[in-house]
């Protein structure tokens, strides 16, 4: 590889020597880095990104601390996020009915008669409690099946962030691919593949999966591929299709194959290089469109997996639990994990898109 | 133009057919065939089955199952419903098509009204303090896990402060002492018939004033005709329809809740964009020249920048199209509003197939009669590309 | 009325200018600091006079023709001077009182023409809404008639105000643009870059086109243009910029054989000419100054061949050399006849 550089071009560099001396993938690194760091400086000028990025690191130390955590200080029999339990126990005062001010404490006579018939008002009953408030046991409470809220956040993070990262890989490898390709080609394969992107935009998404978790048992890794699959071939491959027609127009495109470059040489060694970072770009709004995707879909309950954040507000929502605004843990946090780490991705990719994107590029 | 729309219209067609065969091919995958499912329902008997399977063609081969399969679909002929048997499939989705229908229609012109207008004043006052706010509330409406902003819009409004019902078609307990003549589907379809009307009727107005060939004389015209639009329509159901009309306001009453919550998940990616695309317009020459012509702010900022700052976001609208789709299932879902979302899900939950295909078709072509549509609105607004 | 309107300005020659420009600085408020794109210009335009305003890219023509039409910028302010317009002081006015002024008064054939035209409205329409603004009385009809005769003047078929700008070529659309500017019968037009990207024989046809309508209504113009070449086909008198000032003002059939302004000379050295006597072509070497911070002294003398200590410390002013000929430059008296300096 290294005798590629040798090129003695007195006009270069003045240290050609050093410069020559210096391995290839020694260059390559330094040349990556420098450009990590230019691009870091001007991401870091962007205050909404930083934001994003640093919702996705907490995310991402959830995540891992969780099994941690389970090893360590959480009795697995408790805090296991899917075959936890664990009972609150409570005791009671009995008032008399419609006379409950603080449920916490009280409990009416008609609800505690339904357990034992001979209680009276004023004695007290131990109950356990199903979900339970937040404790110091249970920091976000219990869930109605009396399962740790926290443990199971943060297990569903782990899955979450699977999913996303293998969907949006997913999608910006079949995407560049295919609109390198068409690109490159044009003619035929092109109408081909843009027709197909038609078509697919066109097909609403939801639906689809809808229709196809009737037909066929859905497993958390099989969704990351179909939203991948769908999403590689459908918008995001018309978007990356823009950029490496534009690539694939340039003076070095040309030079590259009259230097005797193969098909596949060009476009995987000139064209496909120069759109990656705008497919790297649609990755981030890819894992975004993955994590609301899989959310929703459990929470249609469409999705044959344990545990997920849309698993949780569908629990809550189905056992009755929406309107009550003292149960509030039950639904709120799952909630807000999907929002704000589906909307970091967003806003990453927005930052980036500053960046990256020629269109709106400002320097 | 008409070449244009006959084009469009083949293309949406054949898309539709491409898509039937696909869901076809689905089928033919699955182990069995669909005559085998609800084995536990009593009420479906073998004779039924054996019905089943010749009105499917199931006897035959793949090509001739193939063929029967989309001689049924286009003969209206969309089987027997498994988990609301025995009624017709073709006759569940009639109930249930206008219900979506409306959802659909009145979120995304909220939406696309809310967010161009929001879009529009914002880019106009050009404040950068103002910028990361509109931002991240653009991004929030964008991102939001929308089942779980569909619970807290009901948990707020309907709920907390008890502005609308908590989800629900109708008020059972209202209509149990209806008329005999008022039905929930009848006035519903009366409210969409009208809806429609007035629609068209504004947009017709429009072009009619537009032709007037006078400028004054054509504002004139449209004025009169929406005025006389809207009163007539009003008369009309204060006299004619007088029996529906308290029970047509509590559908609309509980139609208000799902449509903004729908609205709103749309409203931020196009706010957004028309706030993009607006700054863009603006540093346009012919903003500069509509200025040296003594042009008033609120004309340029309408009648110039915004009306060119509308063709991308009218673009972007096909897109949210599948966005807005999705979100009406799970509207629909969340809000017990017994439309084609809703029913598909059901079905699909059930493994009810021949009720899941109906509806996934109806969506589909839901779908491209609304990509259509707004394709000609298009080609309307830009000159351009008129032929 | 529309007869009577346009000879309006014919004939008068003489009188008080129709426009004084007298001590302008304008300035654009910038993070970095203020940037001075307009430094104590002063010049006035006589009625039916067609005055060229020339230099490079950036060094403040089209600043000087925004604040005579005050678009400009929020970050900009006229800081001093006065811009009297036929008695007005346009430099005073609020924005609001400008808009009625705009167009009625002073109008503008802007740089880059292609995309003065909103693409989505017909061409006569977005002439229309000028009339509307300025003449509320006039019908859609007399509006119309008036269009066409516009159309016809600038040699446009009168059929072509019901198409869409997108149907005009390039020329087409500038003449379209210059009907426009003189729809409402402004006293004074500012023609920015007119013909500058249109290719070479168009930019012909227009140019003669618009001296003709210039002199035919008796017009008072301004052409803006970085071309020499232009603005010596067009202008009565010549104004030359360089960093924001008015370095030379004179007749142009003065000005171009014997420039006084070291700055002129270049420009003109490096211009070829096919019309006047062969002479060698000097490169202009350098760039503009910037103008957040521009060079103490004259703004010239770090390009300037004739530069000398005086230069560096102190700003030249302006001086008459003859009548109507200013110049200010310390040394003009060194500035050579065209093509003998490299002799």
């Amino acid at each position: 590889m290294t005798d590629r550089l040798v090129d003695p071009d007195p006009s270069a560099a003045p240290n050609m020597a050093d410069v020559v001396a210096e391995p290839l993938w020694q260059v390559r690194l330094r040349l990556f880095w420098q450009g990590l760091r230019s691009g870091w400086s001007s991401f870091a000028e962007s205050r909404i990104g930083l934001v994003g990025l640093g919702v996705i690191v907490l995310f991402g130390i959830m995540a891992m601390i969780q099994p941690i955590l389970i090893g360590t200080v959480w009795e697995p029999a408790i805090y296991d996020p899917v075959l936890g339990y664990d009972a609150v126990v409570v005791e009671k005062t009995i008032v008399p009915d419609n006379e409950v001010t603080d449920p916490a404490t009280q409990i009416d006579l008609f609800s505690a008669r339904l357990l034992d018939p001979l209680l009276q008002v004023g004695d007290t009953l131990v109950v356990t409690v199903q979900p339970a408030p937040p404790s110091r046991q249970h920091l976000l409470g219990t869930d109605p099946l009396g399962r740790d809220v926290l443990s199971q956040l943060m297990f569903s993070t782990r899955a979450a962030f699977m999913l996303g990262i293998v969907a949006a890989l997913v999608t910006v490898f079949i995407a560049t691919t295919v609109g390198a390709v068409s690109a490159f080609f044009g003619g035929a394969v092109d109408t081909l593949f843009m027709r197909l992107a038609d078509l697919i935009i066109l097909v609403p998404f939801l639906p689809i999966l809808i229709v196809l978790s009737a037909l066929i048992d859905f497993q958390l890794f099989h969704l990351a591929l179909l939203i991948g699959v769908l999403g590689g071939f459908g918008g995001t491959a018309i978007i990356l299709k823009s950029q490496a027609l534009s690539v694939s127009v340039k003076p070095f495109i040309d030079a590259a194959r009259i230097a005797g470059g193969g098909h596949l040489h060009v476009i995987f060694r000139h064209i496909i290089p120069n759109v990656l970072p705008l497919s790297f770009l649609y990755m981030m709004f890819s894992v975004t469109d993955a994590i609301s995707a899989e959310a929703t879909l459990s929470f249609l309950g469409l999705l044959n997996i344990d545990m997920s954040w849309g698993i949780m507000i569908h629990q809550a929502w189905d056992q009755g639990y929406l309107l009550d605004p003292n149960r509030w843990w039950l639904m709120v946090p799952a909630g807000m994990s999907v929002t704000l780490l589906a909307g970091s991705f967003f806003l990453v990719g927005r930052a980036m898109d500053e960046i990256i994107n020629p269109r709106l590029r400002r320097r | 133009m008409l070449k244009y729309i006959g084009r469009r219209t083949l293309q949406n067609v054949l898309i539709f057919i491409v898509f039937l065969s696909a869901t076809f091919f689905l089928l033919q995958a699955q182990p069995g065939d669909i005559s085998q499912q609800f084995l536990a329902n009593p009420k479906i008997t073998p004779e039924v089955r054996e019905q089943f399977r010749e009105q499917l063609g199931l006897g035959g081969t793949v090509g001739e199952q193939y063929l029967t399969y989309m001689g049924n679909f286009f003969t209206g002929n969309l089987g027997i419903s498994f988990s609301e048997y025995p009624r017709e499939v073709s006759d569940i989705l009639a109930e249930r098509l206008p219900r979506t229908l409306a959802l659909f229609l009145f979120a995304t012109l909220l939406s696309f009204g809310l967010g161009f207008q929001s879009g529009k004043f914002l880019a106009w006052r050009r404040g950068s303090k103002t910028e990361p706010v509109v931002t991240t509330v653009g991004v929030f409406f964008q991102t939001v896990f929308y089942p779980w902003f569909a619970l807290m819009m009901i948990w707020a409004f309907a709920f907390g402060l008890g502005w609308f019902p908590i989800g629900k078609f109708l008020t059972v307990e209202k209509w149990l002492d209806a008329p005999p003549g008022v039905e929930a589907n009848g006035v519903f379809n009366r409210m969409l018939i009208t809806a429609l009307i007035v629609l068209v009727g504004v947009a017709a107005v429009e072009v009619v004033g537009r032709r007037a060939g006078d400028r004054r004389r054509g504002k004139r015209i449209t004025w009169a005709g929406r005025i006389l639009l809207v009163g007539g329509l009003w008369i009309w159901w204060a006299t004619v329809w007088s029996e529906q009309a308290p029970y047509a306001l509590d559908i609309a009453w509980h139609l208000v809740l799902p449509t903004v919550t729908l609205a709103l998940i749309g409203f931020g990616a196009t706010m957004l964009l028309t706030r993009a695309s607006m700054l863009e317009t603006l540093k346009e020459d012919f903003i500069l020249t509509a200025r040296a012509k003594g042009v008033p702010d609120k004309v340029i900022r309408d009648k110039h920048a915004a009306r060119n700052a509308l063709l991308p976001v009218t673009t972007s609208l096909v897109l949210s199209l599948a966005f807005l789709i999705g979100g009406g299932v799970v509207t629909e879902t969340v809000f017990s509003w017994p439309g084609m979302g809703a029913t598909l899900l059901s079905a699909a939950l059930q493994e009810d197939i021949p009720l899941t295909i109906g509806a996934f078709a109806f969506i589909a072509v839901l779908a491209l009669i609304a990509h259509l549509i707004i394709d000609i609105v298009y080609m309307y607004l830009d000159p351009r590309i008129r032929v | 009325m529309n007869e009577t309107a346009i000879e309006r300005n014919g004939g008068v020659q003489s009188g008080r200018p129709i426009l004084e420009v007298d001590g302008l600085v304008m300035h654009y408020r910038t993070k970095a600091g203020d940037v001075s794109a307009v430094e104590e210009v002063t010049f006035a335009l006589g009625r039916g006079e067609a005055l060229g305003l020339v230099g490079e890219s950036g060094c403040g023509k089209t600043s000087v023709a925004m604040t005579l039409i005050r678009l400009l910028p929020d970050n900009a302010i006229i800081k001093e001077g006065s811009v009297v317009l036929d008695g007005l002081n346009v430099a005073e006015l609020t924005d609001g009182e400008m808009r009625k002024h705009r167009w009625a008064d002073i109008s503008m054939v802007f740089q880059g023409a292609m995309n003065a035209w909103n693409p989505v409205y017909k061409v006569g329409d977005q002439i229309m809404e000028a009339l509307e603004q300025h003449f509320p009385d006039m019908s859609e009809a007399e509006g119309r008639v008036r269009i066409a005769e516009l159309f016809e003047l600038v040699g446009l078929s009168p059929a072509m105000m019901d198409r869409y700008p997108h149907e005009f070529s390039g020329g087409m659309r500038q003449r379209a643009v210059i009907a426009m500017a003189l729809s409402c019968n402004p006293k004074v037009i500012i023609a920015d870059e007119p013909t500058t990207a249109l290719d070479v024989i168009v930019q012909d046809q227009i140019l003669k086109e618009l001296r003709k309508i210039q002199e035919e209504l008796g017009m008072s113009i301004i052409y803006i243009s970085h071309d020499v070449a232009v603005i010596a086909e067009v202008s009565d008198r010549i104004g030359v910029m360089y960093a924001g000032r008015l370095v030379e003002l004179g007749a142009t059939d003065e000005v171009f054989p014997r420039p006084r302004h070291p700055y002129t000379y270049l420009l003109l050295s490096s211009t070829p000419s096919v019309v006047g006597p062969r002479r060698r072509l000097a490169p202009l070497e350098g760039e503009p100054p910037n103008l957040l911070a521009p060079p103490t002294g004259c703004r010239f003398q770090p390009r300037c061949p004739f530069a000398a200590e005086i230069c560096a410390s102190q700003d030249p002013p302006s001086q008459e050399l003859a009548p109507g000929h200013h110049v200010a430059c310390w040394h003009w008296e060194q500035v050579p006849e065209l093509g003998r300096l490299e002799a």
